[in-house]
């Protein structure tokens, strides 16, 4: 009964994996198909020494990941803890914040580069009202960045606050109605009951939030394609554009082995912390 | 008691009461935004979308509507129909095979779970570090443009995580209740069919409605392998960012045809947003 599945998944992950070990040591090219040979670990040891596009794209990937937990993990918990109280309308909230998860990211990307447009948007134009004056978003090479960030956490921050209060929700009461009753506080209930008996799970979100962030392509794409200059050209990115527009098909798999190696590192490690839960 | 907690109308509830309202308003007015201007954008005739500042009073229009289904850069009439028939075929493959495979793992502890945790990770793979031996094999199969593609890909993406999900709907299914079946003569088989299958039949629906999701929103397969015969929805959407600029009228129009047949599938499954997101563990 499971065969069938199990020859799907291991023939179609195998035979390309096996393939693109065997593309990542030649120096195959599609500009330049008369150099193709076989050249051991040279592309590897090129993207690890020489490449300092690589290099600039893995600190660009780093701080997207980065920026984007710190914005989601706090507010994800923060909307959790919200929606785990009781209030008029609560499930009405719970339903509209799971309209981003399910929104094409390329289709409503292109509707937030609108946003962000520097004349038309209404993002600008609410700065200029509020502040009096509003950044470059996507032309300045920080608030490119910044921009992606603020993207992917109006569509993602959703996943963690759900995510959490289902974990909220799953909570035993004793532990709190005592500690009430003993005299503490809410920020002590928060710091000391809720914060450690939702570790776990808050340890998981983020995992599967970094998995995520690693892939970033189609947000990129619809927002700043890169640009400007190099500033948000992430891994991914960085992939596309030397095996899709460049065509340095050789050199490009040896960088996407080493990129899908780290992910099913960081995999194992969440779906090992999610099966024990 | 009195004095820890505070009585339901005294200033200090109210003023928290008015605290989490106003948290509520900020997180809907932030989250609806986007989606409410998409929307407008839609409608809003052309001279009020390219001014400064923006126009929020307009005459509602469907021109851009027309104007996208019409328009030979963005082929969204082929995108739509691409889109559906890659769904339909992915979902026809991946719910029987993944219902077979999870009921084997569910029942049989085949592995010893091993083999589901190999599965789950091609789920994560980077699409982008997969799509290059992907782009040369299809290259070489004459497979570039065509949908048979995007169905092969888009099958071995969403039956991992299909698998998964499956597993916890057929693990919550007593095996008493299908061993006494066995006991009074059935095959396995028979027991499947009759007593299993329909009791997990929700769990099949809310499935088949993730893996169209997944299916129908995804982007970077679809715009690499395909260049006009085999265009999906969201290459579609994308085509409105032509040579001459970015059409916004026509491409909030399309991205509202290609984002509210989820929100409709996302209402159906409210209750399983969660449990299809982390795989079936947290429910």
């Amino acid at each position: 009964m499971v065969s069938p599945s199990l020859i799907i998944v291991f023939a179609l992950t195998l035979y390309p994996l096996f393939y693109s070990i065997y593309l990542s040591t030649r120096s195959y090219d599609l500009t330049a198909l008369w150099k193709d040979a076989f050249i051991g670990f040279e592309n590897y040891s090129h993207a690890l020494n020489e490449d300092a596009y690589l290099a600039e794209a893995l600190l660009a990937t780093f701080k997207f990941a980065a920026g984007s937990l710190l914005v989601q993990i706090p507010l994800g918990l923060g909307i959790a803890l919200l929606l785990n109280r009781e209030f008029r309308g609560r499930r009405l909230v719970r339903t509209i914040i799971t309209l981003p998860l399910v929104a094409a990211p390329i289709a409503i990307g292109l509707v937030w580069k609108y946003m962000y447009d520097m004349k038309f948007g209404i993002i600008p134009y609410f700065f200029q009202v509020v502040f009096g004056s509003s950044p470059h978003w996507l032309a300045d090479s920080t608030m490119a960045l910044v921009s992606i960030i603020i993207y992917d956490s109006w569509q993602w921050t959703p996943f963690v606050a759900l995510i959490l209060v289902a974990g909220l929700q799953g909570l035993p009461q004793e532990p709190f109605e005592s500690a009430t009753i003993y005299g503490a506080s809410a920020v002590q209930r928060f710091r000391y009951l809720t914060l450690p008996m939702i570790r776990p799970l808050l340890v998981i979100v983020a995992l599967l939030r970094l998995i995520d962030l690693l892939k970033l392509w189609d947000p990129v794409w619809a927002l700043t394609r890169g640009g400007p200059g190099i500033a948000t050209q992430v891994v991914s990115w960085y992939l596309y554009r030397i095996g899709f527009l460049y065509l340095w098909v050789g050199y490009t798999a040896s960088i996407a082995l080493m990129f899908l190696y780290l992910i099913i590192i960081l995999s194992v490690i969440a779906l090992r912390r999610i099966a024990r839960l | 008691m009195s004095t820890m907690t505070s009585s339901k109308n005294s200033p200090t509830s109210l003023v928290k009461k008015a605290l989490i309202y106003l948290a509520v308003a900020l997180i809907l007015i932030a989250t609806l935004t986007p989606l409410v201007w998409m929307v407008a954008t839609s409608i809003k005739p052309e001279p009020d979308i390219l001014v400064t500042p923006p126009r929020f009073l307009f005459t509602p229009t469907l021109d851009h509507y027309w104007f996208a289904l019409a328009a030979p850069e963005a082929p969204l009439v082929r995108g739509l129909y691409n889109s559906l028939i890659i769904s339909l075929a992915t979902i026809a493959l991946v719910v029987p095979i993944s219902a077979l495979a999870a009921y084997g793992f569910a029942r049989y502890n085949l592995g010893g779970g091993h083999l589901q945790f190999y599965i789950l990770t091609v789920k994560m793979f980077p699409p982008i570090a997969a799509i290059i031996p992907f782009f040369v094999i299809f290259q070489n199969l004459n497979l570039l443009d065509n949908v048979i593609a995007l169905i092969i890909l888009n099958t071995l993406f969403n039956l991992p995580f299909a698998i998964w999900l499956l597993y916890g709907f057929f693990k919550e299914i007593p095996a008493d209740l299908e061993e006494s079946a066995m006991i009074e003569g059935s095959t396995r088989f028979e027991v499947f069919r009759e007593i299993v299958l329909p009791l997990v039949a929700p769990g099949l629906a809310v499935t088949a409605i993730f893996s169209i999701l997944f299916t129908w929103n995804e982007f970077l397969f679809a715009f690499i392998l395909t260049r006009s015969q085999a265009v999906t929805l969201t290459v579609a959407v994308s085509g409105f960012w032509t040579h001459r600029g970015i059409l916004w009228g026509p491409l909030s129009a399309a991205a509202t045809v290609c984002v509210i047949p989820m929100f409709i599938f996302a209402l159906i499954i409210q209750r399983y947003i969660v449990r299809g997101l982390t795989f079936g563990a947290i429910k």
